[in-house]
């Protein structure tokens, strides 16, 4: 039933929000557009993906990596952590606490920090040069840093929260006890049982925190640029900072439909699986 | 105190038609209860009384004063929710003293009332705890405490025990009953348990779809059904259809000839519905030489406690027949009975063709201020 | 345990010297067994969170050789370093408090029961793309839009108001805390919608009932029940801002005097520092970032006592 209809007051904060986000929108959509004074056309993003030309890097390069550093993330993440999850829920649950605090560590440790941290770290393992150390520490350090998968490794760290709150939220959802006793009383082993039981009731779950850790390896710009990698949002610095400013705004664009698809996604998956409370929406 | 007067309210919300036209008239310390399934508006009624919701048209009346454009907060009416309505931050002493807080009472007397009416629910020992420290009944009791604090000209509960156990159920409604009685506070209380408004009413008001099916006392309400609606929803009926036999009662398609004085009141071969309560039909016992009504076979039993229910294949259908259990021990499933019933017991209700069984006998009108929807019958 | 299976296992094995062995073993087994799965996720967040953070915290105390020292620590209270925190955290809590009210007032319209569904989903959806936006393209963004070109300097400029010739620029502190405030409002939002859903209707209704206005409700039961969630938000909106780099580098790059800029400046070796220094502001970050989360922690577990 409804009651109190939204006053003045409501309305005027509500327009004043849309106001203040689409505004912004509005202003880089435009600048990508332009082309000349009073001129528009798509040129801009012509330019910012095709031109291979002005820097040293390039939307050919920079926009696939991150492409295959997100999806080496998702997978990362999801190898990681639907087992530990699952594992905790069915045998631990007095571990859940440390898990969430551990979870929030990295929301407390920020991103640059981190970076410096992990980038300290490992070029010190790389550094030893004795014996066993050589093959145990230094070989595998120098390996990690040599390429970016050091990159998808610390993205695993910065989107745990995220994937954990999804996955905590969505084995808390089913029952998870019955359903292993199920598989199992029927001659399934432990990796069976995760991955034709459980797996497939975890589906949104699994595919919210994915998406949030699309978006948010591809708008990852701290960490990416202390590792001095080029990745799409580095890229997007470059072009910014230095370049046109309207090849910049198309950029900015890009990003964000990329964003909005991502987000979506993760909602109409939410209606279809008859879910009211996405990790994006409140609950009602 | 004040009586209170709802005249004509309607309410729709959207698409659906909540109250259709209510008229209906409270006096002065009466105990009205509205009863219906969800959706029949009984809610809503209650909401537009508190000032919740405003009525699409009609007007409220409290005491002969208009309210209904009177903000909720001005009523001066008590109110207490289905469940979750104390304040978390305060417990239950400051929960009681809130309305005296607004209305500027001061300290010491608003704790000296809110201690009073503590004692009044039998909740002193509880005054310092916080609302989720009480129990489902406990929270109850201080709302009502609350709602009476302040002294209120009318008495609103919304499903008050709809959220509570069962045995708490039945302690608690006579408590507000009592209550309600020592203060002599013109009370509505909404709920969807006929068991409750009929053990705890002056009146009963059976709502469906938005509309008033009957008003009137809660043996009435029981007794005599004047809807299908009401008897169907207000205890149990057997319902059998027939043509009416002015003479001596109704016969089924089947060619059934069956007792029913009430047939006086009809015409020759009006389609009718006869509503019979399963207390009210005899199983006859073996000595018994007078011609049954009905002969059938058991199909099955349900042990209700003292009373047990025979379920009875006869050629009417099914009927459900009650009787004391010890008795039904000598009718077990599959067993034969002979059944009859005294030509005063059972009901008939119109059933013309497209109608729903709104209809009363010619020359009956409706008990009570209240305005049944009837259908044309001349 | 262990006698009795002492007792057991030699009718089973026949061998003595085995028994006791094979009693201990078995409950550290189930033990072993237990916590083993847990294994390659805590060697992970040690290996990639945990030993990080301790390189981090051991190298701001020591000097390019390697040996122990305490001037990394203590130069962060002194000239550029101070400065640096302060701004930082002038910057953060001026965002927390804007990012606060304005996703307050924005939450509590879009909660309240007469609004209709889709205001909510709609501001949920943008609340998602706008904390996500933050960054680089957020700062071209406000760049675009309030630059000295931006689209609604120059409307402005065309209706008499020249902002850029009166001292405003998108480029300085004041255009950060407009900047921030776009994924901070969001993020508000996101984090105060459950508590205000969590504000019944009853008590309003129950409150209304009794006499109360609007005014009483809020001062009495409203704000109360809502204040730990409030502040534990406005908390989080801080080490949020507290945090942010590449928004900022993006917008602002050296200009402006914050910690994460600093780290960054120093290690691209923009900024002539010991490197050291930089790991000694990050642990200054790390520390005040800390704090911020135990004061968080500790008002979400009051703001629950409400919600049992």
């Amino acid at each position: 039933m409804k009651k109190a209809r939204l006053s003045p007051w409501d309305i005027a904060w509500l327009v004043f929000a849309a106001l203040y986000f689409l505004i912004p929108l509005y202003g880089t959509a435009e600048f990508s557009l332009e082309t000349g004074v009073g001129k528009y056309g798509i040129d801009a993003y012509q330019h910012v993906i095709g031109d291979t030309s002005l820097q040293q890097i390039d939307f050919k390069d920079t926009f696939p990596l991150s492409l295959k550093l997100a999806v080496a993330t998702v997978i990362l993440s999801i190898v990681l952590m639907v087992p530990t999850v699952y594992w905790v829920h069915l045998k631990l649950p007095r571990v859940r606490q440390i898990m969430d605090f551990v979870a929030t560590l990295p929301l407390v440790i920020p991103p640059i920090t981190l970076a410096v941290g992990i980038l300290q770290l490992f070029q010190a393992g790389s550094q030893q040069s004795r014996g066993p150390a050589q093959v145990l520490v230094a070989d595998p350090s120098s390996w990690l840093l040599s390429g970016p998968q050091i990159l998808a490794l610390s993205y695993v760290i910065l989107g745990l929260p995220f994937t954990y709150r999804s996955l905590d939220a969505g084995m808390r959802a089913i029952d998870l006890k019955t359903l292993t006793e199920a598989g199992q009383s029927m001659g399934a082993s432990w990796f069976t049982v995760l991955w034709r039981v459980i797996l497939p009731n975890l589906r949104f779950a699994i595919l919210s925190s994915a998406f949030l850790t699309v978006t948010l390896v591809m708008g990852e710009y701290t960490m990416a640029s202390i590792m001095l990698f080029n990745t799409f949002p580095t890229f997007m610095f470059v072009v910014t900072t230095g370049g046109d400013a309207h090849q910049g705004a198309a950029l900015a664009i890009i990003s964000l439909l990329l964003t909005w698809a991502a987000l979506l996604g993760i909602l109409l998956l939410g209606r279809k699986s008859g879910r009211r409370d996405t990790q994006i929406a409140g609950a009602r | 105190m004040a009586n209170l007067e709802l005249r004509g309210l309607q309410k729709r919300f959207g698409e659906v038609v909540a109250l259709r036209n209510l008229d209906l008239g409270i006096e002065t310390g009466e105990f009205v209860a509205f009863l219906g399934p969800s959706g029949c508006g009984k809610t809503t009624a209650l909401r537009i009384v508190a000032g919740f919701e405003r009525p699409d048209a009609g007007n409220v009346l409290l005491g002969g004063k208009d309210i209904t454009d009177l903000p909720a907060n001005r009523r001066d009416m008590g109110m207490v929710f289905q469940a979750y309505s104390l304040f978390p931050n305060l417990n239950a002493r400051d929960n009681v003293a809130f309305g005296l807080r607004v209305r500027k009472v001061a300290a010491a007397q608003r704790t000296k009332r809110a201690g009073d009416l503590l004692d009044l629910v039998g909740l002193s020992s509880a005054a310092s705890r916080y609302p989720h420290q009480l129990s489902g009944g406990q929270q109850q009791r201080v709302a009502l405490a609350r709602a009476l604090a302040i002294e209120p000209r009318v008495l609103l509960l919304d499903e008050p025990l709809s959220a509570l156990d069962a045995k708490v159920r039945v302690q608690l409604r006579e408590e507000i009953r009592r209550l309600q009685t020592q203060l002599g506070i013109t009370t509505l209380f909404v709920t969807h348990d006929q068991e409750e408004a009929l053990s705890i009413s002056d009146r009963v008001v059976v709502l469906s779809q938005g509309q008033i099916e009957q008003v009137g006392a809660p043996t009435e309400i029981y007794g005599n059904p004047l809807t299908a609606f009401v008897a169907q929803f207000v205890g149990t009926m057997n319902r059998i259809e027939g043509s009416a036999l002015p003479s001596s009662g109704i016969i089924t398609a089947g060619g059934t000839r069956l007792p029913a004085q009430a047939a006086r009141d009809w015409r020759e071969n009006e389609r009718v519905l006869l509503l019979l309560r399963p207390e009210a039909i005899e199983v006859m016992l073996g000595e018994d030489e007078s011609s049954p009504v009905l002969a059938g076979t058991v199909k099955s039993q349900i042990f209700l406690g003292s009373v047990t229910r025979l379920y009875v294949a006869t050629e009417v259908g099914e009927l459900m027949v009650d009787l004391g259990s010890l008795r039904a021990l000598s009718c077990p499933v599959g067993s034969m009975v002979a059944l009859r019933w005294k030509p005063e017991a059972p009901r008939l209700i119109g059933l013309a063709p497209g109608s729903n069984g709104h209809q009363s006998p010619p020359g009956q009108s409706m008990p009570g201020p209240a305005i049944a929807e009837t259908a044309g019958r001349s | 345990m262990a006698e009795v299976a002492e007792e057991r296992v030699p009718a089973l094995s026949g061998g003595m010297a085995v028994a006791p062995l094979r009693a201990r073993s078995r409950s550290t087994r189930a033990r072993t067994m237990l916590w083993l799965p847990m294994a390659p996720f805590f060697l992970y967040v040690v290996l990639f969170l945990v030993l990080p953070t301790i390189w981090l915290v051991v190298g701001a105390f020591q000097d390019t050789s390697g040996s122990f020292t305490t001037s990394n620590m203590r130069s962060l209270f002194q000239g550029g370093n101070l400065d640096a925190y302060k701004t930082s955290i002038e910057l953060s809590l001026a965002t927390a408090l804007t990012g606060s009210v304005f996703g307050f007032f924005v939450a509590y319209a879009m909660v309240k029961d007469g609004a209709p569904r889709w205001i909510r989903a709609l501001l949920s959806t943008f609340a998602g793309v706008a904390a996500n936006f933050a960054g680089v393209p957020l700062a071209f963004a406000f760049v675009a839009t309030l630059g000295t070109t931006g689209v609604v300097t120059v409307l402005l400029n065309n209706h008499g108001l020249h902002i850029y010739q009166s001292g405003f620029t998108v480029y300085s502190f004041g255009g950060l805390v407009l900047v921030y405030t776009y994924f901070q409002m969001p993020l508000m939002l996101l984090v105060i919608s459950p508590a205000l859903d969590g504000l019944r209707r009853e008590w309003r209704e129950a409150a209304v009932s009794l006499g109360a206005s609007g005014q009483q409700f809020w001062r009495w039961v409203g704000l109360p029940i809502l204040w730990p969630s409030l502040f534990g938000a406005a908390v989080l909106l801080f080490g949020s801002a507290f945090s942010a780099y590449a928004t900022t580098v993006a917008l602002v790059g050296s200009q402006i005097n914050l910690v994460p800029i600093k780290i960054g400046s120093i290690l691209s070796g923009d900024f002539a520092a010991d490197p050291n220094q930089a790991n000694a502001l990050a642990v200054g970050m790390i520390v005040i970032i800390a704090a911020v989360m135990v004061v968080y922690a500790v008002l979400q577990r009051r703001s629950n006592r409400w919600f049992r």
